[in-house]
């Protein structure tokens, strides 16, 4: 039966995130305070053949409390990642999954690429005729995502979206969609991507690896960059918080999710599919353009990409789309790929906690044919509603709106 | 009545693709005849046995050459989109203010040949020997991005990884058909054979070995799953907006739930809890109880763990209750991520027809009696899920005069909580009346344009 749409919020209580920048969201509200950049020479593998040896690796990620937390078997990078930033958000929220009914507790993850590392790993060692089968217990994308089911005790759904760039704020709606069709009450959330040469290889091959630095949104910007990590965040229904006296540091207001249908590598010039999901979500949340403080842009760095979401800024907001405060944090940390939009979402909740706007850091210049409203540095500001912007390889978009809380939170 | 039937969800076309052929009349005349013999794949070495899809004719299909390059598993993945589409009457011309679609794809393992042909140019030329085709087309969402590109679907699109699919996809197709703003959802799985994958799961364990190798092997091992390979497409709407658009109900999709075991990676939990769960919360979604299930279709992979947990759910759910239980996997093969959505759309095709394959129901005592099927999967890292089908409680009935791919009515704004996809239109109720046999003509005559006249018995 299809459920009925109830009047539940979907508050997030805690936050972790892993990425080229910070091991945790502490430092991570700093790091994006300071404007830092997580560029460096690639270590995980040999870059050799790259268009850039260059990218945003998380490579002062120690799993070492990620392995001492558990039974010590290694396991994929991918669950590595997740499973730290997994670690920080249940500290954050201080909640005991064991407490949650287990049927009413899921996973919502996104990723394009999970196990890629691991895979590759098992089909090099195949082909040289040698075995490894524990290389296949993870390799699987909604491995990572079962491990946390096996440590909650969650048995709702583990569903892991593959949408590309949209992947993980598809997570976030589904998030949503679970807690306002009474179907849980509590949801990990988030996304989870490894830096790996596939992915690298793949892009580089495709010429939109910029062989530089990543300048989203400015008129010199000449490609992406890519990125690893995770960030996940715990969404609870309103009323399973406030009856454990949890308070919310955001909620999941809406999203909008439509599809371009035009091509599978190009954004359609004409950004209606983008505009049309920002729009979405607004409408969802119940706001109008003119309430937005922040978006959290997609801003890839890409000539194409960057035009389009700039187009579809300036459709939705009219003259105010050279006001309204515009970051692409993809010039700190890369394009995490099917993680953007989970990061996007930590960005949020980092800019809540700091008072501030995070920076588009290497923007110096706006494309005088699409402007927007980007800053190098951070600015003060106390955003309430955040509007986090996802634009997908094959055509997805979705956008989801955040609502920050203030000091005294969401809900309590 | 009128609220109800906005909750139900009418499946109002079917597209499949596999060893049987093209459609879902090809699935029936497969599952009919009974058993076949698998043999090992003809596009890569190994003498693993499987069943290797027949590759649809897309250019006859879809009179475009564009599709004839894509890999395998989108082509199947377009094939059961048109053909649910078509059944549907549903307008697949680009462009222009159409209905809102959407698209909810799973696979287990995604484009899996075309990554395996990315590993081995990164292994044998290095980084830069990737082919830029090979990768966009790589991503797990390729086969829903390009039916969305092909058929001009501007609605939502998920794609979720699972290694049983038909649950996940059927379960966030309600969800999207919460939302006011689709009008229908195309639920689909897609799978393609792939040399690495195969190899790796009889690695595991998990597949059957090749005939040679199985008489020496212990026994243990002997028997296990057989990969196949296609796709399976449903189209789902409002049992409202399907009365209003005047088109047939194959079968009420009433319930779909997916779970999990919280276990062990690999390795299910031997109480079968995740599978229990799923069919539990699946009656509790449906409104229905286990006394109302007349058969239960089980995508058994002949894995002996996974078999063995089917038939301890089953005997925890049913007692000694048990409705007759069937799979069809031993004809067709295992579809990885697909199969489960083959038996649905086998179980659609057995509502609609009202009878079951000859193969399956042998003494003939169920012939006529099938009103509601009970589908039930078990995938890798403990996912589970179950999904029933039943016969449309809703007068399905259609009007002799109404136009063939006619735009869904959208329906009226939800007066509180409306949550989102905004901007809709108020709706117009078309009359009903009874004609069905009409509109299924339309559909026959519409698919015959396409050539495709057999895949619509």
């Amino acid at each position: 039966m299809i459920p009925p749409m109830r009047s539940r919020e979907a508050l997030v209580t805690g936050v972790g995130v892993v990425n080229a920048i910070a091991n945790d969201f502490e430092s991570f509200v700093e790091a994006m305070r300071e404007g830092r950049c997580g560029q460096r020479a690639i270590t995980g593998f040999d870059s050799a053949g790259l268009r850039n040896p260059r990218a945003c690796e998380a490579a002062e990620f120690d799993a070492g409390p990620v392995y001492a937390r558990r039974d010590r078997r290694k396991m994929d990078r991918s669950s590595e990642l997740l499973l730290a930033a997994f670690d920080q958000a249940v500290s954050m929220a201080r909640i005991d999954l064991r407490s949650v009914e287990s049927a009413r507790g899921a996973v919502a993850m996104g990723s394009t690429l999970g196990g890629a590392v691991t895979g590759f790993q098992y089909y090099r060692a195949a082909r040289e005729g040698r075995r490894r089968p524990s290389k296949l217990r993870d390799h699987s994308m909604h491995a990572p995502g079962y491990r946390i089911c096996i440590e909650s005790g969650f048995l709702g759904p583990n569903l892991v979206f593959s949408t590309a760039c949209t992947s993980s704020n598809l997570a976030l709606a589904a998030a949503l969609d679970l807690v306002r069709t009474d179907r849980a009450d509590v949801v990990v959330a988030g996304g989870f991507e490894p830096l790996s040469l596939i992915s690298c290889a793949g892009f580089s091959v495709m010429r939109n690896v910029t062989p530089g630095i990543c300048r989203p949104f400015d008129r010199n910007r000449d490609g992406l960059v890519l990125g690893e990590g995770s960030a996940v965040l715990i969404v609870e229904a309103d009323d399973f918080a406030a009856r454990r006296g949890a308070r919310g540091l955001a909620a999941v207001r809406g999203y909008g999710l439509v599809s371009d249908a035009r091509s599978m590598t190009a954004p359609d010039p004409t950004a209606a599919g983008p505009s049309t999901s920002m729009r979405h979500a607004m409408d969802m949340a119940g706001l109008s353009p003119d309430c937005v403080d922040w978006v959290c842009a997609h801003g890839t760095g890409t000539l194409l990409n960057d035009r389009a979401e700039a187009r579809a800024l300036r459709q939705v907001f009219g003259p105010r789309s050279r006001e309204v405060p515009c970051t692409s944090i993809k010039s700190m940390i890369g394009h995490t790929l099917g993680a953007a939009g989970a990061m996007n979402a930590a960005a949020a909740l980092a800019a809540g906690r700091g008072d501030y706007i995070p920076p588009t850091i290497h923007f110096e210049e706006p494309d005088p044919r699409d402007p927007v409203a980007c800053s190098s540095v951070a600015r003060t500001g106390a955003p309430k509603h955040v509007l986090s912007n996802s634009l997908g390889f094959g055509g997805s978009n979705c956008s989801v709106v955040i609502e920050l809380a203030g000091d005294s939170g969401v809900r309590e | 009545m009128a609220s109800d039937l906005a909750r139900r969800v009418a499946i109002t076309g079917a597209g499949a693709v596999g060893s049987f052929g093209i459609g879902t009349g090809a699935l029936w005349d497969a599952v009919g005849a009974g058993d076949r013999t698998f043999a090992s794949c003809t596009r890569y070495p190994g003498a693993l046995p499987c069943a290797e899809a027949v590759k649809p004719d897309l250019r006859r299909m879809l009179h475009t050459g564009q599709t004839s390059r894509m890999s395998l598993v989108s082509q199947f993945a377009i094939a059961a989109v048109h053909l649910a589409l078509t059944q549907a009457q549903l307008s697949t011309s680009k462009g222009g203010a159409g209905p809102v679609i959407g698209i909810v794809y799973a696979t287990s393992h995604g484009p899996a040949a075309t990554t395996q042909e990315i590993y081995d140019d990164l292994l044998d030329y290095g980084a830069a020997a990737v082919k830029p085709r090979a990768f966009q087309e790589s991503v797990f969402n390729a086969p829903a991005s390009l039916a969305s590109i092909q058929f001009g679907l501007k609605g939502p699109i998920q794609v979720l990884a699972a290694s049983i699919g038909a649950p996940v996809v059927l379960q966030q197709a309600q969800m999207l058909l919460a939302h006011p703003g689709v009008d229908a959802v195309i639920a689909l799985c897609a799978d393609e054979l792939c040399e690495a994958v195969q190899s790796a799961l009889r690695v595991l364990r998990w597949h059957r070995p090749a005939a040679g190798a199985e008489e020496s092997s212990p026994s243990r091992t002997r028997r296990g799953a057989v990969s196949a390979e296609g796709a399976a497409a449903l189209l789902l709407e409002r049992a409202d907006d399907a009365l209003a658009r005047e088109v047939p109900a194959l079968a009420e999709m009433a319930g779909a739930v997916t779970t999990n075991d919280a276990w062990k990676l690999v390795r299910p939990a031997p109480d079968a809890r995740g599978l229990i769960a799923a069919v539990r919360g699946c009656f509790a979604d449906a409104e229905a109880a286990p006394g109302d299930v007349d058969l239960i279709l089980c995508a058994l992979s002949h894995n002996p763990v996974d078999d063995a947990l089917h038939a301890v759910a089953m005997r925890s759910l049913f007692a000694d209750k048990a409705p007759p239980v069937a799979s069809m996997t031993n004809d067709i093969g295992y579809a990885m991520g697909a199969a489960g959505m083959l038996d649905v759309t086998l179980a659609v095709e057995m509502i609609h027809r009202r009878r079951m394959p000859a193969s399956m129901d042998r003494t003939g005592t169920l012939a006529g009696a099938v009103g509601s099927i009970l589908c039930t999967g078990a995938g890798l890292n403990g996912m589970f899920g179950a999904v029933l089908i039943r016969e449309p409680t809703w007068e399905s009935a259609v009007s002799a005069d109404a136009e063939p791919n006619a735009r869904i009515a959208p329906p009226e704004p939800e007066p509180v909580h409306a949550t989102g996809f905004a901007g809709r239109a108020a709706r117009t109720p078309a009359p009903v009346s009874r004609a069905a046999s009409a509109a299924r003509g339309r559909a026959v005559a519409a698919a015959e344009s396409t050539g495709l006249r057999e895949h619509l018995q």
